[in-house]
């Protein structure tokens, strides 16, 4: 599959003109890096599903028990927060455990061992086949090549240290050699960290060029969320990543695998709010699919405008889920695609996932659903609650029943000013209960004396943009209005340097990369070639 | 599993003949257990809830003041009578009473409009009680939940667990966020947080799976068996070999990067540098001290809700969430047996917990429900189950023997600590609210230096702070006695000595 973006479609003829950024003042060691356009960047560490797809596609084991074993990764909204990320004791003994357990899992799978492992060891004491794997194995661990001391310290041993040779020798077992070695790099830094050092730019101090395996690495887990493959290791190796046209066919390449499927569906799951879901597994694996399907559909196979998101006029789903909804039945069973029509809904925000956002006491939440609305659809800053409002409690003044009259509470006062830029938002979509279900009606609360079912819902909403009903309307409204195509370039790029705060540098950076892709009309895959090919992916500068 | 489940794998006996066949190098540094003092150890736990459901009784606090305190339902598992017939709190108690000590009436203050008191907290509540009650520093504006001091559990470490080979232990049974506003992990799931000499703090990400705690606390005892054992130390060489190499390569790493991703890194050294440590001691044996057998893995990670139509209902995941307990205070009473580590701090639940409790309390309903939403048996239910682990690892306490034949339990203190209190809630303004900081609770058991040596009582105080609980557990294990302090918060209660 070729992800043909807008700047492919449209830079054909002009390529360098297009993408031209990257590789000025790196190649021929010209001064022209604009020192406003490059950000710093932390080290940043494998986050658990990076490590679970890494160790998938280096060893080929998708057994290991990596979420059970290492550190969650705290969300905000995003899994590789940089600042979130501790090393602390937990972290070094997971990771130990874990290398080990590979190894382990290694040696036991002779099929995958021998693949692995790239020779046929003439002996225990075969040094040449070991450092042939040490060679090959290492480069694909940590990303980049190692040098001649890095793979004499594998096979012979640090300095008064023992190597794997040495101890295979004595088990009088190969295999005791791959299992060291594979052990030992598992859970180095080299391995468990994306280490960006670069190049020092000739005449701009502070600056850097990121060498092309680090951008290799960088490119990969962007948009894998996994280790660069051989081909892209051949590539940096080459020197052939150096030019804007390599970069960009590259680009394409990783984008049309289903790597890159899998890791801008959980991109738009964190960011939305929907990766885990509060309901039963089938119910939750329902609306997940329905979610994923839509993305696949709209970014890789018809490589829609990605605001398509959010006018799309069919949705996916099971006869399950069909059902729940009220929707017609799909013609399969198992799942399949059905229009909306006339039912009020459209696209992502009519999904069950996003609907089950916030949802509070066997309720939905018109404020949980605004404030995601808000800050994370719109990228808009919206302030903490004051204190002494107690968030977390129900909503109930007294001599109120229906919902509507019960947060009229938030227009008063001080509370005014941040929950009218909240509420009427969620209450635009409170025709939709937190499972996704039209309702008319509010259901009964048997938590007070009171019939809430005879409250009729409205479910008009209303902000800056306009008055909307459900989300159909909603959606539209948002992408006419450029709010979310303009929040997806910050968000993909607090995703991609994995720092939820910017600073002055990554809004200049946002800025510029929102002007590239212009019309808002854009593919993801657009976004994806105009992050790549800025400047700012392929150099740093230091703190 | 009934109690002190641990399925030795039985290498008592035959340890000298293990010990014997390890290089002598090791052999000599192995501590000298027998002929120490048996050590101090300290334990504390941490539940994320009240101890009562808005607007509803306290099943928690006795009524009656003094030694013969009556056990109400969430207590009941500290008697030895029958429990609630829940699938997690059923059984018969542990008959720990006269070894718990339940201290009522502690209050942490809150900002009234002059600014955060000593030891205090901002009006917000289920996001900083913690750093109040670990640290006894009062906490930041907000909703901060990461403490303003190093957690007493750290400060411990630094004085009594330095000579082990795990200082400390930070675990967590909760074993993900599930779902919920503020369950997002990070801040959210841990316990502690040390001094990082540089006038901050670092934060300590708890273990949240047996299987790696097993791994780490046990997997460098030497078994029998004589080609076993050969495997074994073979194992044991290549281990320290690897982690050497890694050792050395990151320390190779550090000058290459600029300041602040070196400091990051020269954490992960520090971190890798104490494996190494770790590595090269040799447990002492004796007394109730033999490696378990391998639990195996985790119990997977589960996600999904319960299909639930009645009052409550909420709750979102769990991962056999009490047999992790089990596993993880097993191994806490192992690991202190063979004196591997000498403090644990414990996190039993999240802040704001989204943790199903239908395993644990025999219907569908989360932590943060029962504390809002719930009868009282519920909440009563579910701050049992948290007692219960409490009751459970005093009795594994007392049934593990010392090298001289005493009690582990007569030197350890363990400290049960809540959220939250019952009373008047300043982000709510009502007066019956879970999301209160008065009335609160501890729990205090063992008898380490001196600790209830007439065994458990219910102590009243009038509005004492629960850092004074953590305080009088520390000092119970020898530390802050001249002090008297910890953080902002000053005192020890004396009835807990008398």
């Amino acid at each position: 599959m070729a992800l043909m973006g807008r700047c492919g479609l449209i830079c054909a003829v002009v390529l360098a003109g297009c993408i031209g950024t990257i590789g000025d003042g790196g190649q021929d060691g010209a001064t022209s890096v604009d020192p406003e356009l490059v950000p710093t960047r932390d080290l940043a560490r494998l986050t658990t599903a990076e490590y679970f797809a890494t160790v998938r596609d280096l060893l080929g084991d998708e057994s290991l028990p990596v979420f059970e074993i290492l550190p969650a990764d705290a969300r905000t909204p995003f899994d590789n927060e940089v600042l979130e990320q501790v090393a602390s004791q937990g972290l070094i003994d997971a990771a130990d455990y874990l290398a080990e357990r590979a190894a382990d899992q290694l040696i036991a799978d002779p099929a995958r061992r021998d693949l692995i492992v790239g020779c046929s060891p003439s002996g225990p004491a075969d040094e040449t086949c070991l450092r042939s794997f040490v060679t090959t194995f290492g480069r694909r661990a940590f990303r980049r090549p190692l040098t001649t001391e890095e793979i004499d310290g594998y096979v012979l041993g640090p300095e008064g240290g023992a190597g794997a040779l040495g101890y295979a020798i004595e088990a009088n077992d190969f295999d005791t050699a791959v299992h060291s070695v594979v052990w030992s790099m598992l859970q180095d830094p080299a391995f468990l960290y994306r280490v960006e050092i670069g190049t020092a730019v000739d005449g701009q101090p502070g600056i850097f060029k990121l060498t092309d395996f680090e951008l290799a690495s960088r490119l990969s887990y962007f948009i894998w969320g996994s280790m660069p493959d051989d081909m892209l290791l051949d590539r940096a190796g080459a020197g052939a990543l150096g030019t804007p046209e390599a970069l960009h066919e590259e680009t394409l390449r990783l984008l049309s695998d289903d790597r890159a499927v899998a890791r801008i569906a959980r991109f738009h799951a964190m960011w939305l709010g929907y990766e885990l879901l509060p309901h039963t597994a089938e119910l939750s694996g329902a609306m997940k699919a329905e979610t994923d399907a839509l993305v696949k559909r709209v970014i890789f196979d018809e490589k829609l405008p990605w605001q398509r998101l959010f006018t799309f006029e069919e949705t996916f789903v099971t006869d399950f889920l069909a059902q729940s909804y009220g929707l017609a039945a799909p013609a399969s069973a198992a799942g399949g695609w059905v229009p909306y029509a006339s039912s009020g809904r459209a696209g992502i925000l009519s999904h069950g996932s996003f609907l089950s956002i916030g949802a509070k006491f066997n309720d939905t939440s018109p404020v949980q659903r605004g404030l995601v609305i808000r800050e994370r659809l719109f990228c808009h800053d919206i302030a903490d609650p004051p204190p002494g409002v107690d968030v977390d409690a129900p909503v109930m003044p007294a001599n109120t029943v229906c919902k509507v009259d019960r947060f009229a509470s938030h227009s008063q006062g001080g509370c005014a000013t941040c929950h009218r830029q909240i509420d009427p938002l969620g209450f635009g979509l409170e025709s939709y209960d937190q499972l996704g279900r039209f309702r008319t009606h509010e259901p009964d609360n048997p938590d007070t004396p009171d019939d809430e079912s005879q409250c009729a819902i409205e479910g008009r909403g209303e902000f800056e943009q306009g008055v909307f009903q459900g989300p159909a309307e909603l959606g539209k409204l948002a992408v006419d209005s450029g709010l979310v195509t303009d929040c997806l370039s910050q968000q993909l790029y607090r995703f991609v340097s994995g720092r939820f705060d910017l600073d002055g540098v990554d809004r200049r950076v946002v800025r510029a990369i929102n002007e590239r892709v212009g019309d808002p009309s854009f593919t993801f895959g657009d976004l994806v070639v105009e992050v790549v090919s800025h400047q700012s992916f392929a150099y740093r500068s230091t703190e | 599993m009934g109690r002190l489940e641990l399925k030795r794998r039985t290498i008592l006996k035959g340890i000298g003949g293990a010990l014997l066949a390890l290089p002598a190098l090791e052999v000599m540094s192995s501590r000298p257990a027998a002929a120490q003092q048996a050590p101090r150890r300290l334990v504390i736990i941490y539940g994320g809830m009240s101890k009562a459901a808005d607007g509803r009784a306290d099943l928690l606090t006795p009524d009656t003041v003094g030694p013969d305190y009556d056990l109400k339902r969430a207590a009941l598992a500290l008697g030895s009578g029958a429990l609630p017939s829940n699938p997690g709190v059923g059984g018969m108690g542990y008959d720990v009473k006269q070894h718990a000590s339940i201290v009522s009436g502690l209050k942490i203050p809150w900002d009234t409009g002059g600014g955060i008191p000593a030891g205090g907290k901002s009006p917000e509540f289920h996001y900083n009680s913690i750093g109040p009650q670990l640290s006894g520093v009062r906490g930041g504006p907000g909703r901060q939940e990461e403490p303003n001091g190093p957690t007493a559990d750290q400060i411990v470490a630094g004085q009594i667990g330095a000579d082990t080979p795990f200082p400390s232990l930070s675990l967590r049974v909760q074993a993900a966020s599930y779902v919920g506003t503020n369950s997002t992990g990070g801040s959210s799931a841990r316990i502690s947080w040390r001094d990082d000499g540089n006038g901050g703090l670092d934060a300590i990400d708890p273990v949240f799976s047996p299987q790696l705690l097993y791994s780490t606390l046990f997997s460098n005892f030497i078994p029998p068996d004589p080609t076993l054992a050969k495997a074994a130390e073979l194992r044991s060489r290549r281990h320290k070999s690897v982690v050497d190499l890694v050792r050395r390569r990151t320390e190779a790493l550090l000058p290459s990067l600029g300041s602040e991703d070196r400091a990051r890194m020269e954490r992960h050294f520090e971190e890798i540098r104490a494996l190494e440590k770790r590595l090269a001691a040799v447990p002492p044996v004796g007394g109730s001290c033999q490696q378990p057998s391998d639990p195996g893995d985790d119990p997977p990670l589960e996600g999904a809700a319960i299909e639930y139509e009645g009052a409550g209902g909420g709750g979102v995941g769990y991962s056999n969430e009490e047999l992790r307990a089990q596993l993880l205070f097993d191994m806490v009473t192992m690991a202190f047996a063979c004196d591997l580590s000498r403090v644990a701090a414990v996190r039993m639940t999240f802040t704001q917990s989204h943790m199903q409790m239908n395993d644990l309390i025999g219907y569908p309903n989360d932590i943060h429900s029962l504390g809002h939403n719930s009868d009282e048996q519920g909440v009563a239910d579910g701050l049992g189950w948290h007692v219960k682990h409490f009751a459970r690892l005093l009795s594994l306490l007392r049934d593990a023997k010392e090298l001289d034949g005493s009690s582990l339990l007569d030197h350890t203190a363990v400290v049960l600590l809540l959220e939250g209190g019952y009373g008047y809630d300043p982000e709510g303004d009502r007066s019956d609210a879970a999301h209160s900081t008065e009335n609160m609770v501890g729990l205090i058991g063992g008898h380490a230096g001196g600790l209830l040596p007439n065994g458990g009582k219910h102590v009243v105080l009038g509005d004492a702070h629960p850092a004074q609980v953590v305080l009088s557990a520390m000092n119970a294990v020898g530390v802050a006695e001249d002090t008297q302090t910890l953080g902002e918060v000053s005192g020890r209660i004396e009835q807990l000595f008398s």
